[in-house]
């Protein structure tokens, strides 16, 4: 309903400071800036504290009896284990080198969306119970008292935050806001207040293995249509083994891939890829989903949900894992699954079977990113390409923030894009790589309610987009991250009209040239193809 | 203080040497302007410790400065861990197997 709402009139982003003094917790719940709590019926089958009907519009949010202390508690118990948590709270110096870096921000203009500012609703909280100068100096040193107003002002700030860590890259002393999010959405949750975006697709998986909540006879039906959908395309009967005892090599991918779109067709691409190197590979039902939602709730629900991954490349006696095109997955997996579930010493240390390159970035965790592996693949010439498949699109690349600033994984997809498609163009310096824009709807965010803030949150990366749009006609924004593939559609449409979104191994897939194929005439996606003969050579 | 109210830098760096040694004595031909430029600094130093240039120390100390992206090569034990409520294959399995077996999709239990 916001969506089109939106549609008539434009946004508006105002940077004047609202009169009021930031101290005084005020928050006005608007219809497109939130989004809606976690339901009853998922809390309850995760088991989360305080599960309940209420809404953030209610006066009354049913809190317990005893939140105050369950938050500070909380609090106290966090402070003690985390370095950083205290570390960030104390030295920070309000320099404001991150203010204007938050996408939020910039979108929206609420200085509560400044990095600094959002962080310092947590940080005067901290001040008034866990330090000397707050408790004796009170507001004074920019301590204030934790009341339900604040705990309101949290839910809004701490949900209007897609911990990008984009503040952290400009930070001097490397305050990470994402850590601070993430603390404040774990104290959130000791009192049951989170959103479904979140709650939902947690306990999704927990279930089914996947988001969606797909069974395993639908996932089986949904592989074997991009079957037919494959061979329809090119000629070809791939074979896609699930759930098979004993593959070298496990694959997991954001449950998104089989299901959304435009994700599908890098499903296509991935089938295609593995079909011709005849990689000796399974899918898992169990496992089908790499993304990880609890993340964005707390560390033990990103504990139980990624314990799948490591029980299952057990079970199925594989190698090693490789894994799809996602973001917060990525995260997940790079920075805590061989820490959360670790040792894998079950699996062996991952080298590609076509190449025979060791993948020794992932010698502990030993599960390697498909662009690193296809990436390797074109290096070593062992596919052929026909990039002019790819023609009909001027293609730039959007740096996934978990993927770039969180694992650091930034020529991989480029050298793949260099090889797969003609034109390829960049986006201004400080919008990519390790500066790189978020969508605005990551970590729980993207749902449509919230399409308001979403709309803000991504216009500085549509920006970035609409300079090459109008510089090199680009028509094509290539992610890998699947969040991004769900959201930065109807981004792109409000913003920059024109530009459509893919990931990578499409592109790859509309490249590859398959032995035994037909000539092809269409793309993955049915279109046409325009220039190059398209053929599949014998 | 440098064009105008000039000030005799050979006698203040005498001063200075003289507090430097415990031998203090008073400057000579040093105006007022130098002495209210002094109380300043002195301020100034006496404000430091109170000030957010303390947080100094704590770029050295900031975990994101400090540690290497290297989680995928090596292992992080985590001092506070503790076993959490997974939902196991088994109990996945035994909620789908029936669908499972009649699309074909192999199962442990048969």
């Amino acid at each position: 309903m916001a969506e089109e709402a939106l549609k008539d009139k434009s946004l508006k982003i105002d940077y004047t400071p609202p009169p009021k003094d930031w101290m005084e917790p005020s928050v006005e719940f608007r219809k497109g800036t939130y989004g809606y709590p976690g339901a009853f019926k998922h809390e309850n089958y995760l088991g989360l504290p305080f599960p309940r009907e209420w809404q953030p519009t209610d006066k009354d949010w049913k809190l317990p009896e005893n939140w105050k202390e369950t938050i500070l508690r909380g609090m106290k118990d966090r402070l003690g284990r985390y370095r950083s948590f205290r570390l960030f709270l104390d030295i920070c110096v309000r320099c404001g080198a991150c203010a204007d870096k938050c996408h939020f921000f910039i979108g929206s203009g609420d200085p509560k969306n400044m990095p600094v500012l959002r962080t310092e609703l947590l940080r005067s909280i901290y001040r008034k119970y866990f330090t000397l100068s707050g408790k004796v100096f009170g507001k004074l040193a920019g301590a204030r008292e934790l009341t339900e107003n604040v705990l309101k002002e949290w839910f809004y700030y701490f949900y209007q935050c897609t911990e990008c860590r984009r503040c952290s890259v400009f930070c001097p002393f490397g305050i990470d806001t994402c850590e601070i999010t993430m603390m404040a959405r774990e104290l959130l949750n000791l009192v049951g207040c989170n959103i479904n975006w979140i709650v939902e697709p947690a306990s999704n998986c927990f279930r089914t293995g996947n988001h969606l909540g797909i069974p395993p006879h639908a996932f089986k039906s949904t592989v074997d249509f991009a079957i037919d959908e494959i061979k329809e395309i090119t000629g070809i009967e791939v074979e896609v083994p699930i759930n098979r005892k004993g593959a070298e090599i496990l694959f997991i991918s954001p449950s998104a891939d089989y299901f959304a779109s435009p994700h599908w067709y890098t499903f296509l691409g991935y089938l295609l890829l593995f079909h011709e190197i005849g990689l000796d590979y399974t899918w898992s039902t169990y496992a089908s989903e790499g993304g990880n939602f609890g993340f964005f709730h707390s560390a033990d629900l990103a504990k139980r949900l990624n314990a799948k991954i490591y029980s299952e490349a057990k079970r199925l006696g594989v190698k090693w894992i490789l894994g799809g095109e996602c973001g917060h997955m990525w995260r997940v997996i790079h920075q805590y699954m061989a820490t959360f579930n670790g040792p894998a010493d079950f699996l062996e240390e991952p080298v590609s079977p076509i190449t025979g390159t060791p993948f020794e970035n992932s010698k502990s965790t030993k599960m390697v990113h498909i662009c690193e592996f296809t990436a390797d693949l074109i290096q070593n010439k062992k596919l052929k390409l026909d990039p002019s498949r790819n023609d009909k699109w001027k293609v730039t690349y959007h740096d996934s923030c978990n993927i770039s600033r969180g694992m650091g994984l930034l020529e991989e997809p480029r050298y793949i894009l260099r090889n797969v498609c003609n034109e390829f163009y960049e986006m201004p310096e400080n919008t990519i790589r390790e500066r790189t824009f978020c969508c605005g709807s990551g970590a729980g965010l993207g749902s449509d309610e919230n399409m308001e803030m979403r709309l803000r949150g991504g216009f500085p990366r549509a920006n970035a987009v609409k300079y090459v749009q109008e510089q090199y006609g680009v028509n094509l924004l290539a992610c890998i991250c699947a969040i991004d593939k769900a959201t930065l559609p109807p981004l792109l449409e409000y913003w920059v009209p024109g530009v459509e979104v893919a990931g990578v191994h499409e592109l790859v897939g509309n490249a590859l040239v398959l032995r035994g194929g037909k000539g092809r005439t269409t793309n993955l996606r049915g279109e046409p193809l325009t220039g190059g003969e398209g053929e599949d050579h014998v | 203080m440098r064009l105008i109210f000039k000030v005799d830098l050979v006698q203040v760096k005498e001063w200075v040497m003289a507090m430097l040694s415990f031998h203090p004595m008073p400057p000579k031909g040093v105006t007022l302007f130098f002495y209210i430029h002094l109380f300043f600094v002195s301020l100034l130093i006496a404000y430091f410790p109170v000030s957010k240039l303390m947080h100094m120390p704590g770029i050295f100390l900031s975990p994101t400065r400090n540690l290497m992206n290297t989680s995928r090569n090596d292992r992080h034990l985590n001092p506070w861990d503790h076993p959490v409520k997974i939902h196991t294959y088994e109990e996945y399995e035994e909620e789908f197997r029936d669908p499972m077996k009649e699309v074909g999709l192999p199962v442990e239990k048969g």
